[in-house]
């Protein structure tokens, strides 16, 4: 067959020409996306694929044991990561360039992560008390694997919420805490998802639904930017059919956005109410099992981190977190970056691991 | 016709009542001057609207309240007869859960008016956003256009329209109306939810089969046993661990 000769745009007025050659390129573009997209194998959008085994498992929750990087003489002392109830533990290890998890285990972190799993209609019932037992049962298996008295613990997000329940009521098994993006002074958060909470009857929702579905949930996130998330995204997706790596990333992200399982409806029923609505934490009013969780009884140091552009958990929430603990020893430090981007963003992968891997190995 | 005038006929009667309060805000539903709806015209259309199911929910109560009365008349004269085939009772067997039957129906259609109110409702609300978001994205490229620095490309042109919508729609969300919106329509599908397992329950009930409520009942009993035995279980790792 001959060769096909190139179109001669020079033969057009100038704008004409120039509308003409978009279109052929992104023509182009989406062709040879349809090429890369049929080419994607499953384990191509795999993520969370840092080695790890399997140590412990009750019912849905199971705790993993991250392959150390470092000679077991370099170590850190055990690290136990707690995600939160929403999306999946995963994120902390997106893809081998954008996991907080590999930098920590190259800085020498000996990494544990709870993985809640995905609760089903038996689950509807387990309420914030349970998560706060199951974090203990955690942390006594990790203890007991490496026969110490305390652990550092690095709770996230609403995981990190119920690791600060955990430490207050059992301070002499946390060594040192991490919270990252932890919302604490609910008051201070005027984000679209705390007014979304605040005006939620969830009494009413969760006695009709029981788990509260996670997609649900997820579309609360995406209204921070609709068109952003629903159209805009997709649109630039075209250019990123020239970049193989860039369009695994999103794909990746994609897949990590729809993981998104139910929330127990009576934890969530207690998290709206008593956070978002009632701000109960920060005012002592906060119980587990009928007993008040006493933020001052948090003694041991603290590493807060938070994202200054946090359009979820609003930085100032975070970082009241200061003010109502008892720790003398209180480090904070806050990163240019958005909720997510603390796990993704280039801007942290080096700086946000090795601020918690320094800070810890100062207080080994 | 007098607005409050009865023919005799209950289904014309019935009508008219439920037309009664729809037709003037219907009226009022599209300005003189040809204009979209307000979102409070809108909402004031759809409660009118939702309005309509009031009266046949009525007539529906009535009419099984007499055909349960007849059935209870039917079996008047054989007690037994007519308990054994409740505490038996086979799919189908209406007279069993009769007394339930009409109360479900008319509060499912009470929900059901309320839901079509809070549906419309948050709809008109969502139109007027749409509706805001274009006229801004129009005045955003008539301004870009005068300044001679419109998009060039259909990307930029997508661009800026993304980037203005999304705007004027977080606006939205955030605001007090939009909240009060959602919060209506949540609520309202709740309770139709609601109101649906209700009806499912009372047929669950013809069948010997687990409402949702017992269900639900058992889950919380077996989460809390659960819960006993791993305390349980925690208190003697305890006492083992003490005891080393």
């Amino acid at each position: 067959m001959p060769a096909e000769t190139p179109f001669d745009f020079s033969v057009l007025p100038d704008a004409a020409a120039s509308a003409f050659r978009d279109q052929s390129e992104t023509m182009r573009k989406m062709l040879k996306g349809v090429d890369e997209m049929r080419n994607l194998r499953r384990s191509d959008l795999e993520i969370g694929t840092s080695p790890k085994e399997l140590v412990y498992q009750d019912g849905h929750l199971r705790v993993f044991r991250y392959a150390p990087v470092l000679p077991p003489e370099r170590l850190l002392a055990p690290l136990l990561i707690v995600y939160s109830l929403v999306n999946r533990y995963d994120m902390i290890d997106l893809q081998p360039d954008r996991s907080i998890a590999r930098r920590l285990l190259e800085l020498g972190a000996d990494l544990y992560v709870i993985d809640w799993g995905y609760p089903t209609a038996t689950d509807r019932w387990k309420t914030i008390e349970d998560h706060v037992d199951a974090i203990g049962d955690c942390v006594d298996v990790v203890r007991k694997r490496h026969n110490v008295e305390a652990l550092d613990v690095l709770g996230i997000c609403q995981g990190g919420f119920f690791t600060l329940c955990y430490a207050a009521t059992h301070p002499e098994r946390v060594r040192n805490l991490i919270t990252m993006i932890v919302p604490v002074d609910f008051d201070r958060d005027q984000t679209l998802m705390a007014k979304l909470s605040r005006a939620t009857d969830v009494d009413r929702m969760v006695d009709t639904l029981g788990n509260v579905p996670g997609r649900l949930i997820a579309q609360q996130f995406l209204m921070r930017s609709p068109f952003q998330q629903h159209i805009q995204k997709y649109a630039d997706l075209v250019d990123l059919f020239d970049d193989h790596e860039g369009l695994l990333t999103f794909l990746r992200m994609e897949k990590w956005i729809a993981d998104s399982p139910d929330h127990p409806g009576e934890t969530f029923r207690r998290w709206i109410k008593d956070c978002y609505q009632e701000n109960r934490l920060v005012k002592g009013t906060f119980t587990l099992d009928g007993r008040a969780v006493d933020l001052g009884c948090i003694m041991m140091p603290i590493l807060n981190l938070y994202g200054e552009r946090d359009d979820i958990v609003e930085p100032a929430s975070s970082a009241a977190l200061r003010s109502y603990v008892g720790s003398r020893d209180f480090t904070e430090r806050s990163f240019p970056v958005g909720h997510i981007g603390m796990y993704v963003s280039g801007k942290t992968q080096k700086l946000l691991p090795a601020t918690i891997a320094e800070w810890l190995e100062a207080r080994a | 016709m007098a607005e409050n005038a009865k023919t005799g006929n209950v289904f014309l009667d019935t009508w008219m009542a439920a037309m009664a309060p729809f037709a003037p805000a219907s009226q009022g539903l599209v300005s003189a001057n040809g204009q979209a709806p307000s979102v409070t015209g809108f909402d004031r259309w759809a409660e009118s609207a939702a309005s309509l199911a009031g009266p046949w929910s009525e007539l529906a109560q009535r009419t099984f309240g007499v055909m349960t009365a007849m059935g209870n008349l039917a079996n008047a004269g054989d007690p037994l007869g007519k308990a054994l085939e409740q505490s038996f009772g086979v799919l189908g067997d209406l007279g069993g859960a009769g007394a339930q039957v009409p109360a479900a129906l008319a509060e499912a259609a009470a929900v059901a008016s309320r839901l079509f109110a809070a549906r419309e409702a948050y709809r008109a609300f969502m139109t007027a956003t749409w509706q805001r978001a274009y006229e801004e994205v129009v005045r955003e490229a008539m301004r870009l256009t005068a300044a001679g620095t419109a998009p060039a490309t259909p990307a930029q042109w997508l661009a800026l329209s993304t980037s203005v919508a999304d705007r004027v729609f977080v606006e939205t969300f955030n605001s007090d109306g939009y909240l009060q919106a959602q919060r209506r329509l949540s609520d309202a599908l709740a309770d139709q939810r609601r109101s649906e397992m209700a009806l499912l329950g009372i047929v669950a009930q013809f069948g010997h089969f687990p409402t949702r409520d017992a269900l639900d009942a058992v889950g919380a009993e077996v989460s809390e046993l659960r819960r006993r035995v791993r305390r349980l279980e925690r208190a003697r790792e305890a006492e083992v661990a003490d005891a080393r």
